[in-house]
């Protein structure tokens, strides 16, 4: 074979193979928030791991190693955020550079929106104003959009 | 022994040009509450302000004897500074040598500024804290801060 087909060859391999390497995280944090449209702001303290594995098709995360891992379908991802799709149709945004999962769901009329990862005022801030959006009659995508704007600050 | 020399004289160098400081002063403190009053600290009199930087820590204070607040960068740029303390964002704006940050008090948001244009600080700790009552986030707070300091070039 010729030896510039071969590098080529090489070289498309290895870009194949990272695009679609898997990448995990593991993030510690001590704060969980969860927003519910009735009952308002809920902190749970504790001492929890968040782990992210993610490539360009699927998104797995699991809270805790005590709770099951939820596998997503990647529906967009950038290199600041992934958004993926659980098996119930649930919206999952993961900030890359945040180390932060939100999620809302929506029991009967109510909606509640969890934040969980590194930090507390930022998860805590956030999920108050997914709710907020929801209550100013703004859609799930609108509360997306939101969490794109906030991950694609760069600072 | 010369290799260890150059490498000492080297790093000595290296440090020397990435730390950078500003000696900058302010004649008012500027603090607003959330859904409270904003207020003028300082008696009017000129007082100093340190502030200085590599490419990794912001680091600033009122009085260098009680040592620095030292800040973790976010962005950086020649005119401005993003940092963090813990979760608090705090900016520096290189242009007019002054200091601005976000605090959380008691589940409601405060902001500061120190600097020597009083009009500019004091405008902007007042626009900063109604960005928050308005429902803002600290970095929507953070990217006002870069497009007041861009803009006035």
């Amino acid at each position: 074979m010729n030896p510039r087909i071969k590098i080529l060859l090489i070289v498309f391999i290895f870009l194949s193979v990272t695009s679609y390497a898997q990448k995990k995280e593991s993030t510690g944090y001590s704060n969980y928030f969860e927003y519910d449209q009735e009952y308002g702001l809920h902190k749970e303290k504790g001492d929890y791991t968040l782990t992210v594995e993610y490539d360009n098709d699927t998104l797995k995360w699991q809270a805790d190693n005590n709770f099951s891992t939820n596998v997503c379908t990647v529906d967009q991802k950038t290199d600041k955020y992934i958004i993926a799709i659980s098996k119930d149709s649930t919206s999952i945004f993961y900030s890359i550079a945040d180390k932060q999962l939100f999620y809302l769901t929506q029991w009967e009329t109510s909606y509640t929106a969890y934040g969980l990862g590194k930090g507390s005022l930022a998860l805590r801030e956030l999920v108050t104003h997914m709710i907020r959006l929801i209550n100013n009659s703004k859609t799930e995508e609108d509360v997306i959009q939101f969490l794109i704007q906030q991950a694609e600050y760069d600072f | 022994m010369r290799l260890s020399a150059f490498v000492i004289s080297f790093s000595i160098s290296c440090y020397s040009y990435s730390q950078s400081a500003i000696k900058s002063h302010y004649t008012n403190a500027y603090h607003c509450k959330q859904e409270g009053e904003c207020n003028a600290y300082g008696g009017g009199y000129k007082q100093d302000l340190f502030i200085e930087f590599d490419e990794n820590q912001l680091k600033w204070t009122k009085d260098i004897f009680q040592g620095f607040t030292v800040c973790e960068i976010r962005k950086e740029s020649e005119k401005y500074i993003v940092a963090l303390l813990d979760e608090l964002y705090v900016y520096a704006d290189l242009n007019n040598k002054s200091i601005y940050y976000i605090d959380f008090v008691h589940d409601k948001y405060q902001t500061w500024g120190y600097g020597p244009d009083t009009s500019i600080v004091n405008n902007r700790v007042t626009a900063m804290i109604k960005m928050l009552e308005n429902h803002a986030t600290q970095k929507d707070v953070m990217q006002f801060l870069i497009d007041q300091t861009v803009a006035e070039e």
